[in-house]
């Protein structure tokens, strides 16, 4: 696209400015600032792009500042086959008027010129994002382009790159692809969690099938195992059936050998009782023999027992008469004894009677003396009751009487001394006292404790004061007086002589109290005057009682010792009494000894006469009965019978364990037990059975088998059809995957070879300005500059000065313009740019600008003139502040 | 005297290529043709139907598929003898053995429970041979046909089982000996054999007294002639067997070589020929190379298909590849690297690589989408 002229009116603070430009080759527009050249720019973009009818902020803007009027745009462009003039009123009187003059002439207003206009741009490929990109504005435009949104660009570098240019719709196919992706897969190439969702719902359904199949194989499995016990309860039945014919076989021959058996123990007893009988003969036999050998043995006792008592009957006779000979000489010695014995008693009592008298006496004597002891001690008593006189009071009231009198002396020794010397007799009165003085006498009185007033006769009065001591004296002197007072108060006596002779008296009778008290103490020995004279009473009574109980022939002695003599004579008498009967005794003891062993042998061979007599005649007896039931021969005979009885028994016993034996009696016991404990083995296993198949139907039962087909099956189709869903999506997500792969890998490839061409325009350019060294990387997604190499260094962007940013990124829109002009292209418009390049840059900047000329529409803008003098070739307007149309001009 | 054969009725069969809409449609459809049986038996006059064997899919049905199929049977006004079979035996927890089917089980339904005879009218005999479990170790019918005694009147015989005649394992014990069978029929000791467990119908040896009546409504691709029941009429002459339709489904397939858009033409046309689509299954075998687009346009029509036919889906021996070819994107004008990434693409799918032909079709449909 090329613009021939840009017209506008009313724009901004613009009245009118207009600009005819050159198709080819740098146009640069001049003009101070507030001239309209920027206004020029961005009315071309709008004029192009928005409608007359736009209400919107930017266009409302364009109106001069506090002016309701239309703002007008006209320009002239020059794309493909098509040349036409497109005029735009704004705000006021919206109006569009489009004139096409070729190919073909054709106007429209309103609406249509501007969708008309649209179409034209569109058909002849007019790249807005491109045109927007290389409209380059000092400061704001002059960061790096945007070049990645630019199809124009992009179809340029595919022709350069050689490959066929993508569209919109590659890129609405790479859209649609990474959709695709993103419904399968997370940017981090992981899948996405819709799919890992299909994944768990197919497992779950797995899971499910799986458990109803094994539910159902579970159900089969116990079917089939109620089938097998019921098979097998049929063939145990069979089995038990079979047993049963065998174990009545068996039970048959047991019974044979039950019978003989019993038959065999049968003979066995009779074996026995016969056995049995042949003993009992024998054995009374045998008795019969023993009786008559008891017999003969009795007899022969007796005889001997005979003897032996004929022989003791001879010895005991002589014996016999000494001993009672024994007897009479002892029963008169006993006589004698017992006379001296009583003799002596009768003695010994007349003794004990004289001498309780002679106790007696000693008694009342005693009695006596405690009464004299009682009435002394009641006189010392009285004594000393009548004093209260203490050891202790009196030694108080001497020490009283002490301090009273050394107060006394203290208080006259306090008090004033008168002294009165009588020169003759005279009477001198002292209170009502009066003191008789005779000459030469002299008296002192002491004036202790008030005036003592005197009187010598009747002449003189004195008064004598006491000393100022004597008041305290006298009054410790009354105080102890009243003391001493109240202690022979006390003590009830009038003075301390009293007292000392209470005292004495106290004494005395104390002594004869203790002297009574040791009296009485020696004549009770321990009793009491009542114990002393019950004791004295008794004994009398005794004395009494004894007398009148005497019996005694022989007359009392008179003295105690005369009793004493006759006791001594009878205890010797009785002496010679006990010897003579002792002497008696110990003969009859040595007689009595041989006598009762000759007694006792005699009662023996009695004994064993009387015992053997009744042993023979018991035999006799016995033998006399058994012959009388049985005689000898008889019992001969019966126990030869017997004994043949229990032969022919035995032998009946060996003929029958004979024939039992044949049968084989354990192996048929044996057999019988076998099949019944076989039939309870067969009969258990039909109960284990029967238990089985009924646990097994229980099963079945438990496991609810209505439905569980149907279950098994829906589980079943639920899982294929998720499963089918998981491998469609599955088939979806790969094909996602390997298609949005393999774009990226185009792209990226084709990326890489058309940057070559446009890294190539822009390192030519830059080698112009920066140096033969300039090289340039570009990002592969957005086209900008990466880094370049300057002065041997690689920098990036950002590390580029503002200047060699400024240059650089003109060089890159002169770059994309060169490499989109073949295809249309649109115009570069440098606005007021280069304002930091030093001298030198500029002149290489002027440079290349002049060759894009060649190539591209190249329109600067600027109100430095100077700043593009440089450029060669270039086209100069001049738009003056506010004017009307520039004046054409060039250089 | 005239009776009913049917077998095979498998109330409550799944197939897996259903929908559940479709499926639902399907299990109802089985019931719903026992009221068909009951209304051909009411039209023929027969005396009683008998079913031999195989009446439910499985022993451990859903309740309501128990319940709705015993109304069904319920509703005939002419007894019916059910025969366990290998998919339902009389095992403890089956169906027969239920509580459920126990209580609703209507007067006019009966279960061969062992061998002994009844008689559902007078002048015939009916002998069933039950299934009690799911692998019988030897054959029931030659026993009990060795061991049948002539009989007044008619004679029938109800039983489940493959024969041993054509069979590639004659000497199966588990067969059903058709020689003792015929060699019953030859003697007047029995005048029918009513069989189970074949889902076509069929005679079987030269009798004509032997018979399969195939399941009532179809089940598998590979059934010849499903979906009826036999008319059997006892007369002096032997056994007059006549088949009858019942059936409301289908199962057809084809098969279609396809190298181009008019190959596929002939698979649509085809497709939409059929009658009765929304109870027809069919599966395709397609053999071919087709490109990109047409493959695309197969696939929509195939979803189409689904969404109108009971159920549609393509054989495991299907061989259709993609190839994308010059034309798949002369229309897409793609350019650019794009254009690169188609190029790359589709001679990886040429080299057999599937995921870059999925992702050729992918980016065939963004192209097409694109402005």
């Amino acid at each position: 696209m090329r613009v021939l002229r840009i017209a506008i009116s009313s724009y901004r603070g613009v009245l009118r400015a207009a600009v005819d430009l050159a198709p080819m080759g740098v146009t640069v527009i001049e003009g101070p600032n507030g001239s309209g050249k920027s206004s020029l720019a961005e009315a071309l973009a709008t004029v192009l792009t928005v409608q007359e009818t736009s209400k919107s902020q930017s266009i409302k803007a364009l109106q001069p500042v506090g002016k309701d009027q239309a703002t007008d745009i006209e320009v002239e462009v020059e794309t493909g086959e098509y040349r036409f003039i497109l005029a735009k009123s704004y705000n006021r009187h919206p109006a569009a008027r489009l004139d096409v003059i070729t190919p073909h002439r054709e106007s429209r207003s309103g609406g249509e010129a501007h969708d008309r206009a649209v179409e034209i741009l569109d058909q002849t490929g007019v790249d807005r994002h491109l045109m927007r990109a290389l409209w380059a504005r000092q400061g704001v435009e002059m960061a790096q382009v945007q070049l990645r949104e630019c199809p124009s660009l992009g179809r340029a570098l595919d022709v350069a790159a050689g490959s066929v240019p993508a569209g919109e719709a590659e890129q609405t196919v790479l859209d649609g692809a990474r959709q695709e992706y993103a419904r399968y897969w997370t940017p981090g190439g992981a899948e996405a969690k819709r799919m890992a969702e299909l994944r768990k719902a197919v497992e779950s359904a797995r899971v499910d099938a799986e458990v109803a199949r094994l539910k159902e194989l579970e159900l089969e499995e116990q079917v089939s195992r109620s089938e097998r016990s019921f098979r097998a309860l049929i063939a145990l039945r069979e089995q038990i059936q079979e047993l049963q014919l065998a174990a009545d076989s068996h039970a048959q021959s047991l019974k044979e050998v039950d019978r003989l058996t019993a038959d065999l123990e049968l003979s066995r007893q009779r074996l026995v009782a016969a056995t049995a009988g042949a003993t009992l003969a024998q054995d009374r036999h045998h008795a019969r023999a023993a009786l008559v050998a008891a017999l003969e043995e009795a007899s022969g006792r007796l005889h001997s027992s005979l003897d032996a008592l004929e022989r003791a009957q001879a010895q005991e006779h002589p014996l016999q008469q000494r001993y009672q000979q024994a007897e009479d000489m002892l029963r008169v010695a006993v006589g004698g004894s017992d006379e001296a014995a009583a003799r002596l008693r009768a003695r010994a009592a007349d003794e004990a009677v004289l001498h309780q008298q002679r106790e007696l006496v000693e008694l009342r004597q005693r009695l006596q003396a405690v009464s004299s002891a009682v009435e002394r001690r009641a006189a010392a008593q009285a004594v000393l009751g009548a004093s209260k006189v203490s050891e202790v009071g009196l030694e108080a009231l001497r020490e009283q009487d002490s301090r009273v009198r050394e107060a006394a002396a203290r208080l006259a020794a306090a008090g004033a001394k008168v002294r009165f010397t009588a020169t003759q007799a005279v009477v001198i009165g002292q209170g009502e006292e009066l003191i008789e003085l005779s000459s030469g006498e002299a008296r002192t009185f002491t004036i202790a404790d008030s005036i003592g007033h005197f009187r010598v006769g009747d002449l003189v009065q004195v008064e004598v004061e006491p000393g100022s001591g004597a008041a305290s004296e006298r009054e410790r002197y009354e105080i102890l007086l009243v003391e001493r007072d109240q202690t022979l108060h006390a003590l009830e006596v009038a003075g301390l002589r009293e007292a000392v002779l209470q005292m004495g008296e106290r004494q005395q009778a104390q002594r004869e109290m203790e002297e009574a008290l040791a009296a009485l103490d020696a004549s009770l020995a321990g009793l009491s005057t009542d114990e002393l004279q019950e004791l004295a009473a008794t004994k009398e009574a005794g004395i009494r009682q004894q007398a009148l109980s005497r019996s005694w022939g022989e007359a009392a002695p008179e003295t105690l010792e005369g009793a004493r003599e006759l006791v001594l004579k009878a205890e010797m008498e009785d002496e010679r009494a006990r010897e003579l009967r002792a002497r008696a005794q110990q003969l009859l003891d040595a007689l009595r000894g041989p006598l009762q062993q000759i007694q006792v042998s005699l009662q023996a061979a009695r004994t064993a006469v009387e015992h053997s007599q009744n042993e023979s005649e018991r035999c006799q007896l016995a033998l006399d009965q058994a012959r009388m039931l049985e005689s000898d021969n008889v019992l001969a005979a019966r126990a030869e019978q017997c004994r043949e009885a229990s032969i022919a028994a035995e032998n009946e016993c060996s003929h029958l364990a004979g024939e039992l034996e044949k049968l084989q009696p354990q192996l048929v016991r044996d057999l019988a037990e076998n099949s019944t404990q076989a039939m309870r083995r067969l009969q258990e296993d039909i109960r284990q059975s029967e238990g089985e198949g009924m646990r097994a139907d229980a099963q079945v039962e438990a496991l609810a088998p209505i439905g569980l087909f149907d279950q098994r099956e829906a589980r079943a189709s639920e899982l294929q059809r998720r499963a089918a869903a998981l491998a469609h999506e599955d088939r979806l997500a790969a094909a996602a995957r390997t298609l949005l792969q393999s774009l990226e890998e185009a792209r990226l490839e084709a990326q890489l070879s058309y940057l070559a061409p446009l890294r190539h325009q822009i390192e030519s350019r830059g080698k112009v300005v920066f140096g033969p060294e300039f090289q340039v990387e570009l990002d592969v997604e957005s086209l900008q500059v990466a880094s370049c190499q300057l002065d041997g260094s690689w920098l990036g962007w950002d590390k580029l000065s503002t200047g060699t940013q400024e240059q650089l990124a003109i060089i890159v829109r002169l770059s994309a313009a060169f490499l989109a002009a073949p295809g249309g292209g649109v115009p570069l418009i440098i606005d007021d740019a280069l304002g930091y390049a030093d001298e030198e840059r500029l002149e290489r900047m002027c440079m290349v600008l002049g060759r894009a000329g060649n190539d591209v529409q190249v329109i600067v803008l600027t109100c430095m003139p100077r700043r593009y003098q440089q450029v060669g070739g270039a086209r100069t307007v001049r738009l003056e502040k506010g004017v009307a149309d520039a004046p054409e001009g060039s250089r | 005297m005239t009776f009913i054969h049917s077998a095979d009725w498998q109330l409550g069969m799944w197939r897996e290529q259903l929908s559940d809409e479709a499926q639902a449609r399907f299990a109802s459809a089985r019931i719903e043709a026992i009221r068909r049986i009951g209304a051909v038996a009411l039209e023929v006059e027969a005396g009683f139907v008998v079913v031999a064997g195989d009446v439910f899919e499985s022993n451990h049905l859903d309740r309501s598929v128990i319940r709705r199929s015993l109304d069904a049977m319920g509703e005939a006004r002419v007894p019916i003898y059910l025969l366990p079979g290998n998919h339902d035996p009389l095992q403890p927890g089956g169906v027969f053995n239920s509580n459920l089917f126990h209580e609703g089980c209507p007067d006019n339904v009966h279960v061969f429970r062992d061998t002994a005879p009844v008689h559902p009218v007078p002048g015939v005999e009916l002998v069933g041979v039950p299934w009690l479990s799911k692998r019988p170790a030897h054959d029931p019918v030659g026993d009990l046909c060795g061991s049948l005694q002539p009989v007044q009147g008619w004679r029938v015989v109800v039983a489940h089982g493959a024969v041993d005649l054509g069979s590639p394992d004659p000497d199966n014990p588990e067969l059903i000996r058709v020689g003792i069978v015929e060699q019953a029929i030859r003697e007047g000791r029995l005048h029918y054999l009513a069989l189970g467990d074949r889902h076509s119908t069929k005679a079987v040896g030269t009798s004509g007294a032997i018979w399969y009546s195939g399941a009532h409504e179809p089940t598998r691709f590979s059934e010849i002639d499903p979906g009826n029941i036999l008319v059997v009429e006892l007369g002096e002459g032997g056994p007059s067997v006549r088949t009858r339709r019942v059936g409301s489904w289908s199962f057809r397939t084809a098969e279609f070589t396809v190298s181009g858009r008019e190959d596929l033409s002939a698979v649509f046309s085809w497709l939409d020929s059929q009658p009765a689509k929304e109870r027809t299954l069919v599966r395709l075998t397609l053999v071919g190379t087709i490109s990109i687009q047409a493959r695309a346009e197969l696939d929509a029509r195939l979803e189409e298909a689904r969404e109108l036919f009971g159920g549609v889906r393509l054989s495991s021996d299907s061989d259709l590849a993609v190839a994308p070819d010059d034309s798949d994107f002369s229309g897409l004008e793609l350019s650019g690297f794009a254009s690169t990434a188609a190029n790359n693409l589709r001679r990886r799918a040429e080299e057999g690589d599937s995921a870059a032909a999925d992702a050729l079709s992918l980016l065939f449909r963004l192209a097409r989408s694109a402005p």
